[in-house]
């Protein structure tokens, strides 16, 4: 009986000959992706300019720049693991993926905190108070429509874990979010760039995997 | 991290699980998603005709159990379907093909370890058994009722038409989830709500009976 209700199952399946539109390669939605992160960060950076004193941050081995490409290098490997594992057989590109945001993230970190101990005369406090909370509240907001986007583009391939797609959607979206932010950000203090610019992804993928859950689930083909 | 490495590369799962297969396999299948994706119904039906006994083949060896190993594949079917605008020809297929297939698995055992207990206490349950065999027999009196028969016949004539319908297909017909969802036209998700509604009436009243 279960094979007859198999093969009727095939005979239906195979009755239904639209044509599909097949879903663009993991880099082209990367790049779309990318090119979204990209105009975000340049319209913010022309209109508030980069955090002072400008781009002497950017000269030679700073934290400031370390951050820069931690945070830019995580959150395009969370965008490429959410949108590798919204396709059927690149779960192995996802798991690479992780790893390299992992890594990305807490290097940055690590080589930052690194750079700050040695120059630091040890009186600059780690944590600032409510000072902290506008730059992270700001680094989301501007992570909202990369997650939107990423969220999007998994949900129009098969996001067939969709929490982990999720949740890597809105660590990743954090991460690019969290880079306008760090570039533009006015926050006073030394430590502020490292651990709450660092911070921000963990925050995000906590608070945007939610609502990403539900724009994967709600379109999703797997 | 390109679009092809890790596609192109054999996966040794799938090696494991057919030392012997069709080394053009890979290839025809391939070519026939392609078509499928173009509207080739024929190739489609060919790809899927194919494809079965293969997955068949593993979820039996994976699950130890014939008819759990046809839903799985059932389901797989299902996901290939749906997700098959996600396969790109310059890819290999099989990786693709195996990813949807053990997502299926993954799924059916999560379901399982999810409803299993409450399935099976009512799958074990002697009021369910006594309901099957009032359905066996029809709702008609019988000399050898017993009153717990009484109450279950009773039971199961409050429930809607469709719950009854669907208790009627899982425990005594003897279908499968998938199956039983098939023939009334739903899909399992809906299909294990309506058993769990009509579960949940029939405890009800029963429960009341009793008390």
């Amino acid at each position: 009986m279960s094979h007859d209700v198999t093969e009727e199952l095939i005979r239906r399946l195979a009755r239904d000959p639209r044509p599909v539109r097949r879903v663009r390669t993991l880099r082209a939605d990367l790049a779309r992706v990318a090119a979204l992160a990209a105009a975000l960060t340049a319209l913010f950076l022309a209109g508030r300019g980069l955090r002072p004193p400008g781009v002497s941050l950017l000269a030679g081995s700073t934290p400031f720049l370390w951050m820069a490409l931690g945070l830019a290098i995580a959150g395009l490997a969370g965008a490429t693991a959410a949108l590798a594992f919204a396709r059927p057989g690149r779960a192995g590109t996802g798991l690479a993926a992780i790893g390299v945001a992992t890594a990305a993230l807490l290097g940055a970190t690590a080589v930052a905190s690194a750079l700050l101990s040695s120059t630091l005369t040890g009186d600059e406090p780690l944590w600032t108070g409510a000072r902290e909370i506008p730059c992270v509240v700001g680094s989301l907001f501007f992570s909202l429509p990369i997650a939107y986007a990423i969220g999007r583009l998994a949900a129009g391939a098969a996001p067939m874990r969709p929490v982990l797609t999720a949740w890597l959607a809105a660590a990743g979206a954090s991460a690019l979010g969290g880079l306008v932010g760090h570039l533009a950000c006015r926050t006073p203090g030394a430590w502020h760039i490292v651990l709450t610019h660092s911070a921000v992804p963990l925050v995000g993928s906590v608070l945007l995997a939610l609502p990403l859950y539900v724009l994967v689930t709600r379109r999703r083909a797997g | 991290m390109g679009d092809r490495d890790h596609n192109r590369r054999p996966t040794p799962r799938v090696g494991r699980e057919e030392p012997d297969r069709d080394p053009e396999r890979g290839d025809r299948w391939s070519g026939w998603m392609a078509a499928a994706q173009e509207g080739d119904v024929a190739a489609y039906e060919a790809l899927l005709r194919e494809v079965r006994p293969v997955l068949h083949a593993s979820m039996r060896r994976r699950l130890g159990d014939g008819a759990a190993a046809e839903d799985v594949v059932q389901t797989a079917l299902l996901s290939i379907h749906r997700a098959r605008h996600t396969y790109r020809p310059e890819c290999r297929f099989e990786p693709w093909l195996w990813a949807v297939a053990l997502n299926a698995l993954r799924d059916y055992r999560r379901r399982g370890a999810r409803h299993s207990r409450k399935e099976q206490a009512l799958r074990d349950d002697s009021a369910l058994s006594a309901a099957g065999a009032w359905h066996a027999r029809g709702p008609g009196p019988s000399p050898e009722s017993s009153a717990l028969n009484g109450d279950v016949e009773r039971a199961l004539r409050e429930l809607p038409p469709s719950q009854r319908q669907a208790v009627t297909l899982l425990h005594v017909e003897g279908l499968s989830v998938v199956e039983a969802a098939d023939r009334v036209g739903t899909s399992p998700g809906a299909f294990k709500a309506r058993v769990h509604r009509a579960y949940r009436t029939l405890r009800s009243v029963l429960q009341g009976d009793s008390a």
